[in-house]
C-alpha cells in the first residue's frame, strides 16, 4: 500500500523541478522586518546602508528653530496687552483730568475768571464733593490737577468716557487734602479794627 | 571540506551569531530549494512566499537547535518548510475526516501521458484537489512519506490518510484522462 506507483514517482519528480519565481528580495525584506522585531541584532550589521549622518542634525536644527519661534511668540503675546494699557492710560488722563488740554470745557474758562479775583477758597458749607457745582469745581482744579497725576489715581479711572463732573471727584476724595482755613489760633476778633486811643 | 560546504558553515555560524548578512546569505542560498517545496503546498506564489518567509523566521529563531550530527541542513530546512506548508493548509481546511480506507485502489493512468506533461501543468491539476487531499498526496507522492508518517504529521489516522490518497488518485485519473483523451 505504501508503495508509490510509477505515475506518482513521475509526478513527484516533475513537481521537484517547478520553476521558482524571483521573489527573493521581497521575501527577505519581510523576514528581516520580522527578525528585527523578534531577535534584533546588536552588531549594527543589519544589511542596510547606514542612515545619513546629516539627518539627526537637520532634525536638531528644526527643533531649535521651532523652540525659538515658540518662545518669541509667547513673549510677544505676553507683552502686547501691557503695551496697549500704557498707550491708552495717559490719553485718558489728559482727556478727563488735565484742564490745559480741554480748551472748550467750561471749568477751564471759569478757572481763568476766578484766578483773576482773590475769592475765598471755600464757601464754607459745601464740603462734600458730590454737591459741588461747576463753579466750586473750578476752584479745586489746581488741587485735582496735582493729585491726579499720581499713578494710584490713574488706575482708578474705569473708562475714558467718564465725564469730569461725575468721576474724579468722588474717586479722588480720599487723596485730596482739604486746605486749612487760615491760620490756626486766630479769630475774627483778632482782625477787629480798633480806633487808636490817644 | 568543499568550498560550498565551507561557505554554508560560515553562513550557519554567522546566523548563530544573529548576523543579518549571514542570515541573508543563508536565505538566498536555500531560497530556490525552500520555495520549490512551498509551491507544492500553496495555491499561488503569494501563498508560497508566506510559507517561505514564516519558515525562515522560524529557522533563524531556532537555528541553535540544529544538530549537524542528526542530519543535514537541507533536511532540517525541508522539514521546517513542509511543516509550515502544512500549517498553511490547516489554517484553511480540516484534515479530520470520518472516512477511512484499508486499501487504496490503483488508478489506470498512462505513465507516458504524465511524462509528456510539464511540471506547471501537473501542479495546476494537483492544486484543484481539496486542500487536505492535496497535502496528503504531496506528502505521499512527492516527499515520500508513508501513511504512518503522514498520519503523525497532520494528526489523522492512517485510514484517513489512505482515503485522501485514494481520492487524489481518482481525481487525477479523471483530470488527466479528460486532458489527453
Amino acid at each position: 500500500m505504501d508503495e508509490r506507483l510509477r505515475y506518482e514517482q513521475l509526478i513527484g519528480g516533475k513537481l521537484q523541478s517547478l520553476p521558482v519565481p524571483d521573489m527573493q528580495d521581497a521575501i527577505w525584506a519581510r523576514i528581516k522586518t520580522q527578525l528585527d522585531l523578534d531577535i534584533p541584532t546588536d552588531d549594527g550589521d543589519d544589511g542596510n546602508t547606514p542612515p545619513s549622518p546629516t539627518a539627526p542634525r537637520i532634525i536638531g536644527w528644526g527643533l531649535s528653530i521651532l523652540i525659538i519661534a515658540l518662545v518669541t511668540t509667547y513673549f510677544l503675546t505676553k507683552n502686547k496687552p501691557s503695551a496697549k494699557n500704557n498707550s491708552v492710560q495717559p490719553t485718558i488722563i489728559e482727556q478727563t483730568v488735565s484742564p490745559n488740554t480741554q480748551n472748550n470745557s467750561p471749568p477751564l474758562q471759569k478757572q481763568n475768571t476766578i484766578d483773576k479775583t482773590t475769592a475765598p477758597v471755600s464757601t464754607g458749607a459745601n464740603n462734600s464733593f458730590n454737591d459741588i457745582g461747576n463753579d466750586s469745581l473750578a476752584q479745586y482744579n489746581p488741587v485735582t490737577n496735582v493729585e491726579l497725576t499720581d499713578d494710584s489715581v490713574r488706575t482708578n479711572f474705569p473708562s475714558p468716557s467718564v465725564t469730569l463732573s461725575s468721576l474724579q471727584l468722588p474717586d479722588t476724595s480720599s487723596i485730596i487734602k482739604k486746605k486749612g482755613r487760615g491760620m490756626t489760633g486766630l479769630s475774627d476778633s483778632s482782625y477787629r479794627i480798633v480806633p487808636k486811643k490817644n | 571540506m568543499l568550498a560550498v560546504e565551507t561557505e554554508i558553515q560560515d553562513m550557519l555560524n554567522g546566523s548563530l551569531a544573529n548576523k543579518r548578512k549571514a542570515q541573508e546569505a543563508l536565505f538566498r542560498h536555500f531560497y530556490g530549494f525552500a520555495m520549490n517545496i512551498a509551491l507544492r503546498y500553496s495555491r499561488d506564489e503569494m501563498d508560497a512566499a508566506d510559507i517561505v518567509s514564516h519558515a525562515f523566521v522560524k529557522i533563524f529563531k531556532s537555528i541553535h537547535s540544529f544538530d549537524s550530527t542528526k542530519g543535514s541542513l537541507h533536511a532540517w530546512i525541508k522539514r521546517i518548510v513542509v511543516n509550515e506548508g502544512l500549517d498553511h493548509i490547516k489554517s484553511r481546511t480540516r484534515f479530520s475526516e470520518n472516512v477511512e480506507l484499508e486499501t487504496v485502489p490503483e488508478p489506470q493512468i498512462n505513465n507516458s501521458v504524465i511524462e509528456q506533461m510539464g511540471a506547471e501543468e501537473i501542479m495546476e491539476i494537483v492544486k484543484k484537489l481539496p486542500p487536505a487531499t492535496h497535502a496528503v498526496f504531496v506528502l505521499y507522492a512527492v516527499e515520500g512519506y508513508n501513511h504512518r508518517e503522514i498520519a503523525e504529521k497532520i494528526n489523522i489516522s492512517e485510514g484517513t490518510s489512505k482515503w485522501h490518497l485514494s481520492e487524489a488518485r481518482k481525481f487525477l485519473q479523471e483530470q488527466i484522462g479528460t486532458l489527453y483523451n
